[in-house]
């Protein structure tokens, strides 16, 4: 003996529609989230269904950019008494995502670089040490921790894991040495004093070339 | 047995939250370019910079300017384009062996003329290089000579 279909109740059928037809809303908000997932990172998420249910994520964060002093290349426009010389570092990034720099904030003018013998910066110089003053600075710091300084070109270091990452990069001139600079500190290495914070953003975004060069005018 | 509409109904249900979370996790593998981007820089974030050496001029020379004045130019090599001033030491004596090295003029170019020498007498010279107030470097590392011959009196070079 077959069993006899139910019919079904003509309320609980409209039901079924009515969430058969959000299904296929949802599918097509996951499809073009999907696989616009690079292009609509630049935009704010919809999450949720229907007209007029939107909200942003949670406040993003980058965590633990290191910047770190690096002998190669090594700089070729070197300090001396009253100018200016380049300074090169590497920027790691250990987010899933890149980073793009955009401004860093430097501590203030009377916080100086220690001398080193060799570009290992492993044995200071003796007589050109930070509390000698060394007079070597970053350039454009202020009396006031943390003055930003825009990149000319921002860098954009890819995510873990990527190529050119860590970014090596050149900042142009953006050393600088007292007039008053101890003779000690001729023919000497400097590690810069650490910056005091960056700007950047994180997305996605075409990863800087290493070796990069940057700098600042102001 | 026919399936349960309730259960189908509960089936599609699940498919909102499974977006609301996929769409989720999305978001945390690559945030939105939202206006609160909290950045952390790890300790000791700098970077490196390097300064020139304090060196010597070199290819130090002195020639007679004229076999009558008796006067030397001396001339010299730079060691660097950020030096502002050279000084010349200049040291004398009869014998082959230089006297006293004093200073007698300075430059900003590599090159320094005397006044009028007087004869009989042998002259050496040496250069030290300034890089602002504070920075020089030590002597050339090589000597200028000429001699002003006493006797049918003209500049010599050694």
């Amino acid at each position: 003996m077959f069993a006899r279909a139910v019919p079904r109740p003509a309320k609980l059928h409209a039901r079924t529609k009515f969430w058969s037809r959000r299904s296929i809303i949802a599918s097509a908000v996951i499809g073009a989230l999907l696989t616009g997932g690079g292009a609509y990172a630049a935009t704010s998420w919809v999450v949720g269904l229907g007209a007029g249910s939107n909200a942003q994520g949670q406040a993003a964060s980058i965590t633990n950019v290191t910047i770190s002093a690096v002998a190669t290349p090594s700089p070729t426009n070197q300090l001396y008494p009253g100018g200016t010389g380049d300074v090169v570092l590497t920027i790691s990034n250990p987010n899933p995502f890149p980073v793009t720099i955009t401004a860093v904030q430097l501590p203030t003018n009377t916080t100086y670089a220690t001398g080193y013998t060799t570009s290992a910066l492993t044995t200071t110089q003796t007589g050109c040490l930070n509390t000698t003053p060394s007079g070597v600075t970053w350039n454009y710091s202020t009396a006031t921790s943390g003055s930003s300084h825009t990149l000319t070109s921002a860098l954009t270091v890819a995510a873990s894991g990527q190529a050119n990452n860590p970014l090596t990069a050149t900042l142009t001139n953006d050393a600088s040495m007292a007039s008053t600079a101890p003779l000690a500190c001729a023919a000497t290495f400097f590690s810069m004093p650490s910056l005091t914070g960056i700007t950047a953003t994180g997305g996605a975004a075409t990863a800087t070339t290493s070796p990069a060069t940057d700098a600042w005018t102001s | 047995m026919v399936a349960d509409p309730m259960a189908r109904r509960g089936s599609r249900r699940w498919l909102v939250p499974v977006a609301v979370l996929t769409v989720g996790l999305l978001g945390l593998l690559e945030p939105a370019a939202s206006a609160n981007w909290s950045v952390t820089v790890a300790a000791n974030s700098g970077g490196e910079a390097a300064s020139i050496a304090a060196s010597s001029p070199t290819g130090v020379a002195a020639a007679c300017v004229s076999s009558t004045g008796y006067t030397i130019k001396v001339s010299w090599t730079a060691p660097s384009t950020r030096v502002t001033k050279y000084t010349v030491y200049q040291a004398t004596s009869t014998t082959s062996t230089p006297g006293t090295y004093t200073s007698t003029g300075t430059a900003t170019t590599t090159s320094w003329t005397s006044g009028t020498l007087a004869t009989g007498k042998n002259y050496w010279y040496e250069v030290v290089a300034s890089y602002g107030t504070v920075w020089t470097s030590g002597y050339s590392t090589t000597t200028g000579e000429s001699t002003i011959s006493s006797t049918n009196p003209e500049c010599k070079q050694p």
